[in-house]
């Protein structure tokens, strides 16, 4: 695999090692590299045409986020992760982005209303060309419009955490389309609430939502971990 | 052969563990205080360690909220301010608050029969003016709650977030205040007894905002004797 990835660093001014590390857990969530496989640094070295430093560090960053365990002079190995603890993460993400966004109601603007109708629009283009990736991308940013307003620091970083453990059921996500667009009905309804400035009902939809994707990706995941 | 993997990953965890515990008990006892820095290397030379669990160590502690790190630098130990507790309680109510909804669900007789017992027991102990076993009593009792909702990534955050505020130490000095919080504490066994998740929610999140309010009076009558 052929990736200039000292260029489009430079491009992103990302540091390198984050750059790295996000490629490696690309690999990882969409499962090319499975639990208890090795990754070796010399070979991703020569693979990216990197130096080792910068790929240790990005190996280190992953350690710290769980998707991989580091092996003292045995080497580097995809961890395990089960579905039950990354659920109870997701239980955790849905009470506190449903009290971001209930923070944050009395802050969205009108223009931020507008910039969430626009982004829905494009979600439901995007599910109805099968550009699922591109779907998960506008949700992710639907989401920041209103997480960014909640005006409590500590609960977006608590929330971020919580997202750094559940990305690694991105991938399961992304095997069920039919629940992108139970999302986009719902963000529309949680659009209008915030131009109702009615936050409860906001609150309510979004824990809703997340409860309910999360639900459906335990029971998705699981039945396919135990078929495999 | 899978056993022997995960207990070399847990012994090597271990070190970077003991070294942030370390250090996370120096800050919440005030022997490194708020605003003072700290470097990899004179951690590294007072232990006898590499730097590299001291770099991992530091990082956890940054995460957790405890350190803030400064490249080329070290650390800081992380000051508080006001919005500092009032964010963080907004946080432990709402998630205590969603902990006892979900527990109202699921608690079994045998489990509220512990409940009461743990609520007397902090009457007893505010009675003795004994703080110490108001304290415990008053934590197993909110632990127990959040343990109750079967989500023990909860238990871990919470109790994340109580460590960093360990540092003021909080005495429910007024009766009248120690009697609000007896009376939030019966009113939530009450709703958990009756399987009401949205009372017993309510009724939490009510009982944090007087947690706050404690802490915040604690919090700045610290702050004026410091001027």
């Amino acid at each position: 695999m052929k990736i200039d990835v000292l260029e489009s660093s430079i491009a992103d001014h990302q540091p390198l090692p984050d750059k790295i590390a996000n490629f490696i857990r690309e690999t990882i969530i969409v499962g090319k590299l499975k639990p208890g496989e090795k990754i070796s640094e010399a070979k991703l070295a020569e693979e990216l045409r990197i130096s080792r430093t910068p790929i240790r560090e990005a190996i280190r960053m992953l350690e710290s986020e769980g998707f991989v365990s580091i092996i003292p002079r045995r080497g580097t190995v995809v961890s395990d992760f089960s579905f039950d603890d990354l659920y109870e993460y997701f239980q955790i993400k849905a009470c506190l982005e449903a009290f971001s966004a209930f923070l944050a109601e009395p802050h969205m603007t009108e223009r931020d209303i507008n910039r969430l109708r626009r982004l829905n629009e494009e979600e439901k283009a995007a599910i109805a060309s099968h550009d699922f990736v591109k779907y998960m991308r506008i949700h992710e940013d639907l989401h920041q419009v209103f997480l960014a307003k909640s005006g409590n620091e500590k609960l977006k970083k608590l929330n971020d955490q919580m997202m750094v453990h559940i990305k690694r059921l991105q991938g399961f996500f992304l095997q069920q389309p039919e629940l992108f667009s139970h999302c986009a009905k719902i963000h529309g309804d949680v659009i209008d609430a915030f131009h109702q400035h009615d936050g409860t009902r906001v609150r309510q939809l979004v824990e809703k939502n997340i409860l309910h994707i999360a639900q459906q990706i335990h029971l998705h995941g699981k039945s396919l971990k135990e078929n495999a | 052969m899978h056993k022997n993997i995960s207990e070399i990953i847990a012994s090597h965890r271990t070190l970077r563990e003991k070294v942030a515990a370390l250090l996370r008990e120096a800050i919440i006892q005030q022997k490194i205080k708020p605003g003072e820095r700290i470097t990899e290397l004179e951690i590294a030379s007072r232990y006898g360690l590499s730097r590299t669990p001291i770099r991992e160590a530091f990082r956890q502690l940054e995460s957790e909220g405890f350190l803030k790190i400064v490249p080329r630098k070290g650390a800081i130990v992380a000051e508080l301010n006001e919005k500092d507790i009032q964010d963080f309680y907004e946080i432990k109510a709402v998630l205590e608050g969603y902990a006892a909804r979900i527990a109202a669900e699921k608690i079994t007789d045998a489990e509220i029969v512990q409940l009461e017992r743990l609520n007397r027991k902090m009457k007893e102990c505010a009675a003795k003016m004994d703080v110490a076993g108001l304290t415990k009593n008053h934590n197993e009792f909110h632990n127990f709650i959040l343990e109750l909702c079967g989500n023990d990534k909860i238990t871990a955050v919470v109790s994340n977030l109580v460590q960093q505020f360990l540092r003021f130490r909080f005495f429910v000095s007024s009766s009248s205040c120690l009697n609000k919080m007896h009376s939030d504490h019966d009113k939530i066994v009450a709703a958990l007894k009756e399987h009401d998740g949205a009372m017993a929610e309510k009724c939490m999140i009510a009982n944090a905002k007087l947690g706050r309010e404690v802490l915040m009076k604690e919090f700045l009558s610290v702050q004026e004797d410091k001027r």
